[in-house]
């Protein structure tokens, strides 16, 4: 997409949508249009620069860049990511059962690990200070909490350790192996 | 009365010898076998699974400061967990400490 063209957003939502790589968005990348608004994940937007001069343009309605909202692609339709979607896609844990099906054996190291963390916190999450935990430690906004870490573990392959505790959902460990 | 005790025993085993394990998730593995298990019962329902693994399954607990286990006596090691369930008041959290591991993969 080049700064000179001037097409709406809006117009070219529906090839976005189909497929986000043609319109300067990598494959599996969040945003929505939500109610005629377009919000995009901040850790987008960076990416989303070839589109800038458009929305400069004024041919947007509204866009918000601080919205917290992630959307999932499902199927062609865009829906709110939810932690369910986050961690159980399809119905089903993520990851691969390790030593316990609480246990999720997940692929993709620490890069992988802070892009699934960044989704889990990505709806309100609040830090928690006053705990002896050893990483970062979030409180979501339905009750649950959540740890990412790097210490406390003698498994050599993992690299991240991202522990869930969310009652009725998921409660274990996500282990991001190198 | 403790349901499905030997298999809260395998599955406890299994995790710890994985890997490094805080209180919180044994106390899921418990709640998971017996739902609906209230404060006081779940204090001694995780004491004997306690006893259990020490004794019989060379599961002790990790100093948080080094990441090495410590030499502890079975009652030392119960004693920490039933003081601690305690003193949280509350069913345990990520971050409300007690770390256990196996000596069977003790790091040198």
């Amino acid at each position: 997409m080049s700064n000179t063209d001037k097409t709406r957003l809006v117009d070219i939502l529906p090839q976005v949508q189909e497929n986000p790589a043609v319109a300067g968005f990598p494959e599996g990348c969040m945003f929505v249009n939500y109610q005629g608004s377009l919000y995009i994940n901040p850790a987008v937007w960076q990416i989303a620069g070839g589109l800038a001069p458009i929305m400069a343009g004024g041919e947007l309605p509204e866009i918000s860049t601080g919205g917290s909202s992630l959307i999932s692609r499902t199927r062609g339709n865009y829906l709110p990511e939810t932690l369910d979607s986050i961690l159980r896609p399809n119905g089903s844990l993520v990851g691969k059962p390790g030593s316990d099906f609480n246990i999720r054996e997940m692929p993709g190291g620490l890069k992988a690990a802070q892009d699934y963390w960044d989704r889990l916190v990505s709806n309100g999450a609040k830090p928690i200070n006053n705990s002896t935990y050893n990483g970062t430690f979030m409180e979501l906004p339905n009750g649950g909490t959540i740890g990412f870490r790097t210490h406390m573990t003698n498994s050599p392959n993992t690299a991240v350790t991202i522990d869930v505790h969310i009652p009725n959902l998921f409660q274990g460990k996500l282990k991001f192996n190198k | 009365m403790i349901n499905n005790f030997q298999e809260i025993i395998r599955r406890a085993v299994a995790i710890i010898e994985d890997d490094f394990t805080e209180l919180w998730l044994i106390v899921v593995v418990i709640e998971e076998e017996n739902p609906g298990l209230d404060f006081d019962n779940l204090i001694e329902v995780t004491k004997k699974v306690v006893r259990e693994l020490a004794t019989n399954h060379q599961i002790t607990l990790v100093d948080e400061k080094t990441e090495k286990s410590l030499e502890l006596s079975v009652d030392e090691i119960v004693n920490a967990v039933e003081r601690r369930l305690k003193e949280l008041g509350k069913i345990p959290n990520i971050g409300d400490g007690i770390w256990f591991t196996s000596n069977k993969n003790k790091r040198s």
